[in-house]
């Protein structure tokens, strides 16, 4: 099989993996953004960096960070 | 109110810089005023791929700290008086420049140009969102590697929930050898996988890589693929009169 046949073949499988686990939403963009900060303060595993976004009349949008930071970081060093 | 068109990829280091200064310069060399603004803080090439950056006076920084306006922050291309670079700053505090900030500056640009093209930085994070929330349009750059592609279409997934419209997409770095021994995909492949009409096709030079600016290096190929690029985005979609044979069915081939 030509190298072009086997890479179509590779990306058509991956391309449709990433469709059936991405969110493809404003949230995975904040989320990748959030992981990005956090990390700069944080130590903590990114999976388990949840965020839910949701609207409500009174407040408007309400926008909930979870996540669980093993360690603080205090100017780049770990404390 | 010009056209605000985000140069984005996903991917790094596949031509983003050297796609939005080579359609920059097509399009002025179509009597367009143009604006150039590089989205890209730290890691901002735009100024170097127009050889502007010893003439740099303002940035994008000063111009949110106020220390000039929009309009004497741009630096001049060389040759082109309608073609303007909007620098980016080395360093910027994210709170500094938030995606409405930036909105501002870029539909300040509008106002005053026919066409503004945000060249975006890699990745799909922050960044990202700031330059493609400020853009109307948005053209896919990709190059025919694998990781490349897969990470044009989780870009163009998430295009699909800002409010922009896909204008297509240009694939970059093509070796013709490759792609008819079977080695590479082809653009045609790549535009059906990412089920994204094909703009334009760079094939791979040693001039483009040496030097970034096509149309001042005599690269008359590449110079005239993105004058027809240019022409197609005027037009609206309309492509050019100008391509013939191969080109032609190339280009027009619509993929659904």
């Amino acid at each position: 099989m030509k190298k072009r046949e086997q890479n179509l073949i590779r990306l058509k499988k991956a391309l449709l993996n990433d469709k059936n686990n991405t969110d493809d939403s404003i949230t995975e963009v904040l989320n990748l953004s959030l992981a990005n900060t956090l990390s700069q303060f944080f130590e903590f595993d990114k999976n388990n960096l949840v965020t839910e976004i949701n609207y409500e009349e009174k407040h408007g949008y309400i926008v909930k960070i979870n996540f669980l930071a093993e360690k603080v970081k205090e100017f780049g060093k770990l404390i | 109110m010009g056209r605000k068109i985000v140069i984005t990829s996903g991917k790094g280091g596949v031509g983003k810089t050297t796609v939005t200064s080579n359609l920059g310069i097509a399009l002025a060399l179509q009597n367009k005023k143009v604006i150039l603004v590089d989205a890209d803080i730290g890691l901002n090439n735009l100024d170097m791929a127009m050889n502007i950056e010893s003439e740099i006076s303002y940035d994008l920084k000063d111009v949110l700290r106020g220390k000039c306006n929009v309009k004497q922050a741009l630096a001049e291309d060389k040759f082109l008086p309608n073609l303007c670079i909007l620098p980016s700053a080395k360093k910027i505090n994210e709170e500094e420049l938030s995606a409405k900030a930036f909105k501002n500056i870029i539909d300040d640009l509008a106002k005053i140009s026919d066409f503004v093209l945000i060249d975006c930085p890699a990745g799909i994070e922050y960044g990202f969102n700031r330059a493609v929330i400020s853009a109307d349009e948005s053209i896919i750059v990709t190059t025919p590697h694998i990781t490349a592609i897969r990470d044009a279409d989780k870009v163009i997934n998430l295009l699909s929930t800002y409010d922009i419209d896909q204008l297509g997409l240009i694939v970059n770095r093509v070796r013709k050898d490759m792609v008819s021994r079977g080695d590479m995909l082809s653009p045609i492949d790549i535009s059906s996988l990412l089920r994204l009409d094909l703009k334009g096709v760079i094939y791979e030079s040693d001039q483009i890589t040496v030097n970034m600016q096509i149309e001042r290096e005599g690269n008359k190929q590449a110079a005239g693929i993105f004058k027809d690029i240019a022409a197609s985005i005027i037009n609206n979609g309309e492509y050019s009169e100008r391509k013939q044979g191969f080109f032609k069915n190339l280009f027009k081939r619509k993929i659904v």
